[in-house]
């Protein structure tokens, strides 16, 4: 499992979030290995409006859909059009062009650091 | 965690109904209102799709699909095909893999107290005898929503396989659907494997749990 970077956030859902503007959003590493092999991914659309802590999409991976939750509240401004032919990217490279959308935020929700996530999930640190 | 057939071998689900109670002892799950719950079942025959479900794979004639929030593709559900329907909550980090495979678990453990040689098929869920043509015996199809899991398995037991070749289950082209009545050479019915079936899913699961209970292994019955 790739090493958690120590420049993002965490959600306790296992989402990740950058310090850009907008934000970058992504699934942890933790995520992609649990979820196992992503074969589908279910997005909102540029102008959608996400609330911290609630559903903004979902993945589909051995035979399982499972809910995306929202680190911010804010506005998607892109998304990640790439995964559509190339889900999987999300298990090969989690924290990297397997993100999944950016958003101009409002409000942070609650978000942990690398060592308390890692801590929460009981996988390596950074 | 609380096993409940519905009046298997008496009645057939519908299945949009049984698709509400569903959504109902999910949200009770999730409050903590009510334990980890198993439904136990037959439904009345239908077709139900996932969304990745492709055009060409639904029946050519016709007849009603319902579109469904699980994973996976298309299906039949109908007489004489024991669906489990586990409504729990899983273990922090929730392993997606793990809950996948622990249900295959039950369905081969089942498969080896009846002498069947059931198998995973790398790349696939369920439980296959290979072949060719690889024959399905059971499919699996989850949703996983804050920690709490929905839908499940369906394993053929004496349910009429001809339904499935008006699809393409499961969107996998070349494979066929078998049962355990036509791999035994005799009658064997949801209400003949269902006590054994309910043991394996305790077993199998219950290590993926949030928490575990220390009822009776034998399926309630409502």
């Amino acid at each position: 499992m790739a090493a958690l970077p120590e420049d993002l956030q965490y959600t306790a859902e296992h989402e990740w979030i950058d310090s850009g503007s907008p934000a970058t959003v992504g699934i942890t590493s933790v995520a992609a290995e649990a979820l196992g092999d992503i074969v589908f991914v279910e997005l909102p659309e540029v102008g959608a409006s996400l609330t911290a802590g609630a559903v903004f999409g979902e993945v589909e991976s051995v035979k399982s859909v499972s809910e995306l939750f929202s680190p911010v509240t804010g506005t998607v401004v892109e998304v990640n059009a790439a995964l559509a032919d190339a889900p999987e990217t999300i298990n090969s490279d989690p924290f990297g062009e397997g993100w999944l959308v950016r958003v101009e935020i409002d409000t942070l929700g609650p978000v942990l650091t690398a060592e308390e996530y890692a801590a929460l999930t009981g996988g390596p640190g950074a | 965690m609380e096993l409940i057939t519905l009046d298997l071998g008496t009645r057939l689900c519908d299945y949009e109904q049984t698709w509400e109670l569903q959504r109902q002892i999910h949200a009770e799950v999730l409050a903590g209102e009510r334990p980890d719950t198993v439904l136990l079942l037959e439904h009345a025959p239908v077709y139900t799709a996932g969304r990745r479900t492709n055009r060409a794979d639904r029946p050519v004639d016709g007849t009603p699909v319902v579109d469904v929030d699980r994973g996976g593709k298309i299906t039949w559900h109908g007489p004489g095909q024991l669906v489990a329907y586990p409504i729990v909550r899983l273990r922090e980090p929730v392993d997606v893999v793990a809950y996948v495979r622990a249900l295959e678990d039950a369905v081969l453990g089942l498969c080896a107290d009846l002498g069947i040689a059931g198998e995973r098929v790398e790349g696939r869920s369920g439980v296959w005898l290979p072949g060719p043509p690889d024959a399905k015996l059971a499919a699996i199809g989850c949703r996983v929503a804050k920690g709490v899991t929905m839908h499940g398995v369906a394993l053929n037991a004496s349910c009429d396989t001809g339904a499935f070749t008006r699809i393409v289950p499961c969107g996998l082209p070349g494979t066929v659907a078998t049962s355990l009545t036509s791999l035994l050479g005799r009658h064997v019915g949801p209400t003949d494997v269902v006590d054994a079936f309910a043991a394996h899913l305790r077993t199998s699961l219950t290590p993926h749990l949030a928490a575990a209970s220390g009822a009776s292994p034998a399926a309630v019955r409502a």
